[in-house]
């Protein structure tokens, strides 16, 4: 089943700037360096929930109306 | 407005007036966030859609009832609800996240990447599956926040609390973890420079 929900860049809620600061001021250097090596191989982990399982949420939602 | 621009607090208030829009922006919004981290978790597709589908529906009766007051820390909030609720699957099935070996998970679905060579498409495929071996190999606490921090996004603060722990305590624990990943990652002579 295709996804058709967008992926887009949050301009609200992004606080990544702030949340790395935060790895900088928390984390020794050698952790933060292996940190960034392995971040974007963790970044292709990610995964979405099925097409399915979002329309069953919705239609309980509007069952509740 | 562009639902899009919207804020969370926002997008909870047109949700609870009535705008079935404002559940759909959350979703889309959080949906990978929450899903990965339930998934890495529970390490089974089947189960993290009935927890990720679990989890909204408590948010949708928590919103419904008016009883929602985090704050506006949408997120922190939904991830608490997942959290929990990974839990209780463990307690009810009387085991430990780690013992779960099941991979139904292909990276390829994903990305999509088919231009490269066999070879190198091999060395790839075998790259990222002993990169989520050895995540799961991770001893549970120190797994969880490595997930909460760069899958979920959230901060130590944010972690802290939903595992009800001080902040240094979960700071420490990504700090193992990232040396535990490192370490098991040497000893497999596993390179991420690819």
């Amino acid at each position: 089943m295709g996804e058709t929900f967008t992926k887009t860049t949050n301009t609200i809620t992004n606080n990544a700037p702030m949340k790395e600061a935060e790895m900088h001021e928390n984390l020794d250097a050698d952790e933060l360096i292996f940190y960034h090596s392995i971040r974007t191989e963790l970044d292709l982990l990610k995964k979405e929930p099925k097409l399915q399982t979002i329309h069953h949420i919705l239609d309980y939602s509007k069952s509740l109306r | 407005m562009d639902f899009q621009l919207k804020s969370d607090q926002d997008l909870i208030h047109q949700y609870i007036t009535g705008e079935e829009a404002g559940l759909v922006e959350l979703i889309r919004r959080y949906q990978s966030k929450i899903y990965t981290s339930i998934y890495l978790l529970v390490k089974d597709e089947y189960l993290a859609e009935d927890i990720f589908q679990d989890t909204f529906i408590k948010v949708i009766n928590t919103l419904k009832a008016g009883k929602y007051n985090e704050e506006g820390k949408f997120l922190p909030w939904v991830t608490r609800i997942a959290h929990n609720l990974v839990i209780d699957h463990f307690r009810r099935e009387k085991r430990a996240p780690m013992v779960n070996n099941g991979d139904d998970f292909d990276i390829f679905e994903v990305l999509g990447n088919y231009d490269e060579s066999t070879e190198d498409r091999m060395v790839r495929e075998q790259t990222h599956k002993d990169l989520k071996q050895l995540i799961q190999l991770l001893p549970s606490e120190q797994k969880e926040v490595l997930i909460m921090r760069h899958f979920g996004d959230l901060s130590f603060k944010e972690i802290a609390d939903i595992t009800d722990v001080s902040i240094n305590t979960a700071l420490g624990r990504m700090r193992y973890a990232l040396n535990n990943l490192r370490k098991m990652m040497q000893s497999k002579e596993l390179s991420l420079k690819n």
